[in-house]
């Protein structure tokens, strides 16, 4: 005769939930754990590696806004294709929801895509007949456009997305982090 | 003797490998006039003057610094990668504002970068010094004449850069380094924030290796690979109870490696395992070794130690006569390496960091 036995004492129970509160627990401590390494990270993206503002997110305002400047100037000559400063809009937009919205590997993408953009139109500006003043501002826009790429490629936030990328990718972070849906960070070099 | 070629040559790869380390991806080093460095030399007498007098009083008034580097070739680096090596290396600009500006010439290439700092990037833009560099340097780059276009960028530039702080400097033109007045030529009013308080700009000290630092670092890693070397004989040592940790610099003998090996080094007659530390039934040739180790070797570890410090200290206040007249009281030397000038006006980057943006004429 099958004997019914105690709540208290049915081991099979008592193994099931000891199952449920670990893997709990690993996912709301493990989680959150690299739930806050990634927070770390991205608010360097945000305000900087000294918490002073220089930052990838105000680099990348300024980079966008020099594109746009290139694509006004473009815009005034005929003989600049509509289509290389159309991409150049698009690119730009995109940059900005994705900066809005906080998808930084996203946004990565869409950074080295409006750059190749913007190569490719001031390629065409460089042989097109501007005015001397539109040359000028043409070039200082660019080279404002490039300086702030590199800066960007050289800051401290990319060591940090970096290191949090390899952390989530090895055994068993990157089990947490599927579990707990923490993505990995986008690289801007 | 097998032995002896095996230590040879762990020594030989060791100095090798240490070659590429010492002469790994480096810029080069600032002299003691700092503010220019004509590694090329196509910059006149006269335009280095005018570089160095005015950025003395701009430093002064702002803590800004303006510097022209001139290369024949940036080596294996990307320019751009030279230029924030170099800025970051030097310190350009003061440390409170990051505000100086780089200007770095590769007459190889034809080629040039210039970077501001961090502090100044915003008021002084990548794009504002195109439009200054395009106008006031390229013209001349591009015929060769480098001189004349760092002279028209950097009297702009330091327009600029006064004009940023509100600074009333008072650019003057130098025909050459003795002209030099005792005082700074400009009546440069100190910038004040909007407090009301004086800034007032800290030169950080000079960072400077040099041939006799390369040549310390040598010594240094000859020491160590000496000393792990010297671990090898611990076997025997240790049975006579003595700590061969700190003898293992003086256990290998380098100069052996190539020739025959003396008698002096005999190792003591085995009279059974000895307790460790008590001396046990040692005898006296072995019980004087050890004093000779235990005592003076230590203290010829020190000595060592104290002249290499001593000769850093040294290469860093060293001078001898330099081919440009001296000014002032202090006179004007080069050290043998760099370094302060002995009693007279001191020169050296205020510790300012570039983010490493720039632009340039680079394909």
């Amino acid at each position: 005769m099958f004997k019914k036995q105690k709540f208290s004492e049915n081991r099979s129970l008592a193994w099931t939930v000891f199952a449920v509160v670990v893997a709990l627990t690993v996912v709301f401590s493990g989680g959150g754990a690299l739930r806050a390494q990634r927070k770390a990270a991205a608010d360097v993206f945000y305000y900087g590696v000294n918490n002073d503002g220089l930052c990838i997110s105000a680099d990348m305002t300024e980079r966008v806004a020099a594109a746009r400047n290139l694509a006004d100037v473009a815009g005034r000559y005929e003989s600049v294709s509509a289509d290389l400063a159309s991409a150049v809009d698009t690119a730009a937009d995109a940059a900005e929801a994705d900066a809005k919205s906080g998808e930084l590997s996203s946004l990565a993408t869409q950074n080295a895509a409006l750059g190749r953009a913007v190569e490719q139109l001031y390629t065409e500006l460089e042989n097109a007949s501007l005015s001397e003043a539109d040359t000028t501002f043409a070039l200082s826009q660019y080279k404002e456009f490039v300086s702030r790429g590199l800066t960007i490629g050289r800051d401290g936030y990319n060591a940090r997305a970096e290191a949090f990328n390899e952390t989530i990718s090895s055994f068993p972070a990157s089990v947490v982090a599927k579990v707990s849906g923490v993505g990995s960070l986008g690289l801007f070099r | 003797m097998k032995k002896n070629f095996l230590r040879g040559l762990v020594l030989c790869l060791a100095l090798l490998l240490a070659i590429p380390l010492a002469a790994s991806a480096s810029v080069v080093q600032p002299t003691e006039m700092f503010y220019v460095y004509d590694g090329a030399n196509v910059l006149s007498e006269a335009t280095e003057a005018t570089i160095v007098y005015n950025n003395d009083t701009l430093f002064a008034a702002c803590g800004a610094e303006i510097v022209f580097v001139t290369v024949p070739s940036t080596g294996s680096m990307d320019i751009s990668d030279y230029a924030y090596k170099l800025f970051n290396d030097w310190g350009i600009g003061s440390a409170e504002r990051n505000n100086g500006v780089l200007i770095l010439l590769e007459i190889g290439e034809e080629e040039y970068w210039y970077l501001q700092g961090s502090g100044i990037e915003t008021r002084l833009t990548t794009g504002d010094l195109a439009a200054l560099v395009d106008t006031y340097l390229e013209p001349d780059f591009a015929v060769g004449d480098y001189d004349a276009g760092a002279a028209k960028l950097f009297e702009q530039l330091f327009a600029r850069v006064a004009n940023i702080y509100g600074v009333t400097a008072h650019y003057k033109t130098y025909s050459g380094f003795t002209e030099r007045a005792s005082a700074p030529a400009a009546t440069a009013k100190p910038s004040t924030s909007s407090s009301g308080s004086t800034f007032t700009p800290q030169r950080r000290e000079a960072k400077r290796s040099g041939f006799l630092g390369t040549i310390l670092k040598w010594i240094v890693w000859f020491m160590i690979i000496n000393f792990v070397l010297g671990l090898f004989k611990r076997r025997s040592y240790r049975r006579r109870g003595l700590p061969v940790a700190a003898l293992g610099f003086f256990l290998f003998k380098p100069w052996r490696l190539f020739t025959r090996r003396a008698s002096t080094a005999t190792p003591p007659p085995a009279s059974g395992p000895a307790p460790r530390g008590t001396g046990g039934t040692t005898t006296f040739s072995s019980a004087r070794r050890a004093g000779w180790y235990a005592g003076a070797g230590s203290s010829v570890v020190k000595n060592i130690v104290r002249s290499s410090s001593s000769a850093r200290k040294s290469s860093g206040g060293s001078s001898f006569s330099s081919s440009r007249s001296s000014f002032s009281s202090g006179g004007r030397s080069s050290g043998f390496g760099g370094g302060r000038s002995s009693g007279g006006f001191s020169r050296s980057g205020g510790g300012g960091v570039s983010r490493g943006g720039g632009g340039g004429r680079h394909r």
